[in-house]
């Protein structure tokens, strides 16, 4: 049976900035153009100022690992090869949490504060999606 | 101010459903509509006498922007001066009844019925495998589907996580939550999970849904409705059962991260709920605490002070909250063990420990009751204290 694919995630208007980025690299998200505040996912208006002025900049794309689970269930058929795997909450150097997948590390071995770097999948002409690999802390 | 509301209502009829693998009803409506006749029967009451009616639908309850309009329609109620569809999660039901006591009290209501009802389980077919759970909660979009990130226990998994990495919170610290609530649930014929008594290796042993959680960590996803009547304490008084009298009330939403705070709305619903009551810590002689989660109840535990914050680990070593324990904690077995009809089920139970009716699981000293209902991830929290005397 050949395996079923994962959901691709759908370029809707206001993540269109996010996946440009992803396509050239750079791991995006929102600062606020009202007090400076990095936000992601993006949200119309600023949860600390209220401003609903924003643009998408690029990170260092350098986090760690702020939390995690692994995953057992199959919710969706793409997954079906991959259960047990693991989902990791990253803290990027910038300020905002960014949910993903650790490349390279196997569910039992990963913990929390781990440093980690962006890395980029491309999965079509227009979708690219970042994911993480540790790296050494520097 | 907050002392106004102190024993002016009462809890005066309670309508359960059969809960589970429960297909009476094709939708949460038929449900709603059996858990309130049962309710006014429990009290004594007609349908005629309803002039409130409060609802929380559940995940399937269609058309649920409007539920208790819909719901009023269906049961041919008429005349109605209060009705409302609620939702702050699993903390709706305490919140139903606040709301419902506070309308009472102002005059603008006599006789409510508050009603949770859900149905997303659907009986067993050939063509699909058991396991109407997943379907139902296991929801995702965009990039978090990608990345298989699906469902509620995905995101609670997250905060748990982070209270063991803190705190040194441990897997059997968890698993003497759902160790706890079973030996209750091996007390009480309607928990579905009466017959099957459950050891820490039994726990450890059984499949991991996400870890940090193991099956037996999360909730018992039920069909079925749950109603109570909330009425005067006086009019209480001439019905059927004694009445259980609401002492306190508070709700507390905090907001912020709960990967960050580790924290429920526990803290400011009780300030409010326990100044209104009069009284401390020292006065509950039960807890029933909102448990979709084995963690929740270690962070519930915490945050209404019964240990420190980071200490609901160690505080439940020793079997604490179960039946022979010196805290009783959701003595039906709770969300995990019994049914999961979202905050109704500590409600619930409480409502029959206070009648002194609860069989072999009663506990012993039954004057005053604390109920938490607690709704997304550590997101929305309500406080009722209950007292079987005014
Ligand atoms: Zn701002």
């Amino acid at each position: 049976m050949a395996s079923a694919e994962k959901p691709v995630p759908a370029i809707t208007p206001e993540m269109a900035g996010f996946f440009e980025g992803a396509k050239r690299g750079q791991l995006m998200v929102e600062r606020c153009e009202g007090c400076g505040e990095m936000r992601f996912p993006p949200h119309e208006l600023c949860s600390r100022c209220l401003s609903d002025r924003a643009k998408w900049v690029p990170t260092s794309g350098r986090g760690e690992v702020f939390s995690f689970n692994v995953m057992h269930q199959v919710y969706h058929p793409g997954f079906a090869a991959e259960v047990p795997y693991a989902v990791v909450v990253v803290r990027l150097e910038e300020g905002p949490k960014f949910v993903s997948n650790l490349i390279g590390v196997q569910p039992a071995d990963i913990r929390i504060g781990m440093p980690v770097e962006v890395t980029f999948e491309r999965l079509s002409a227009d979708v690219t999606v970042p994911k993480f690999r540790p790296r050494s802390r520097s | 101010m907050a002392g106004d509301l102190r024993a002016k209502c009462a809890i005066a009829g309670l309508g359960q459903t059969a809960m589970g693998k429960n297909f009476d009803h094709s939708n949460a409506m038929g449900f709603a509509i059996e858990a309130v006749q049962l309710a006014l029967d429990d009290a004594g009451l007609k349908r005629s006498d309803l002039d409130g009616l409060l609802v929380n639908p559940g995940v399937t309850w269609s058309e649920a922007t409007m539920a208790s309009f819909s719901l009023q329609q269906a049961m041919g109620l008429t005349d109605l001066t209060l009705t409302a569809t609620m939702n702050l999660g699993g903390a709706t039901a305490a919140a139903m009844i606040m709301h419902a006591a506070q309308a009472i009290a102002a005059g603008m209501a006599n006789v409510v019925a508050c009603v949770f009802a859900d149905a997303p389980l659907r009986p067993p077919s050939p063509e699909r495998k058991a396991g109407g759970s997943a379907a139902a909660y296991g929801f995702a979009r965009g990039l978090n589907a990608h990345y298989g990130q699906f469902g509620v226990n995905a995101a609670y998994a997250f905060v748990a996580q982070r209270h063991m990495h803190l705190y040194g919170t441990r897997q059997d610290h968890l698993g003497e939550v759902a160790v706890s609530q079973r030996g209750w649930a091996n007390l009480n014929p309607a928990a579905q999970f009466h017959d099957a008594p459950m050891t820490m290796d039994d726990y450890n042993r059984a499949r991991w849904v996400v870890e940090p959680f193991h099956l037996y960590d999360c909730c018992l996803v039920s069909n079925g409705g749950l109603a109570v009547i909330v009425t005067s304490a006086e009019r209480a008084r001439t019905l059927k059962h004694p009445p259980v009298y609401l002492l306190g009330m508070g709700q507390g939403h905090a907001g912020g991260d709960p990967m960050e705070t580790l924290t429920s709305g526990a803290p400011l619903a009780k300030k409010i709920a326990f100044g209104m009551a009069g009284i401390t810590l020292d006065d509950i002689n039960f807890a029933e605490l909102y448990d979709c989660y084995t963690f929740t109840v270690l962070v519930t535990l915490e945050d209404y002070g019964f240990c420190k914050k980071g200490e609901g680990g160690p505080f439940l070593e020793g079997g604490r909250i179960g039946p022979k324990g010196s805290l009783p904690v959701n003595t039906g077995g709770g969300q995990l063990s019994s049914f999961y009809m979202w905050g109704m089920t500590p409600v619930a139970e409480a409502i029959v420990q206070m009648r002194g009716e609860a069989g072999p699981r009663q506990v012993p000293k039954h004057d005053v009751g604390l109920v938490s209902g607690n709704g997304g991830i550590l997101s929305t929290h309500s406080t009722l204290i209950l007292g079987a005397q005014p």
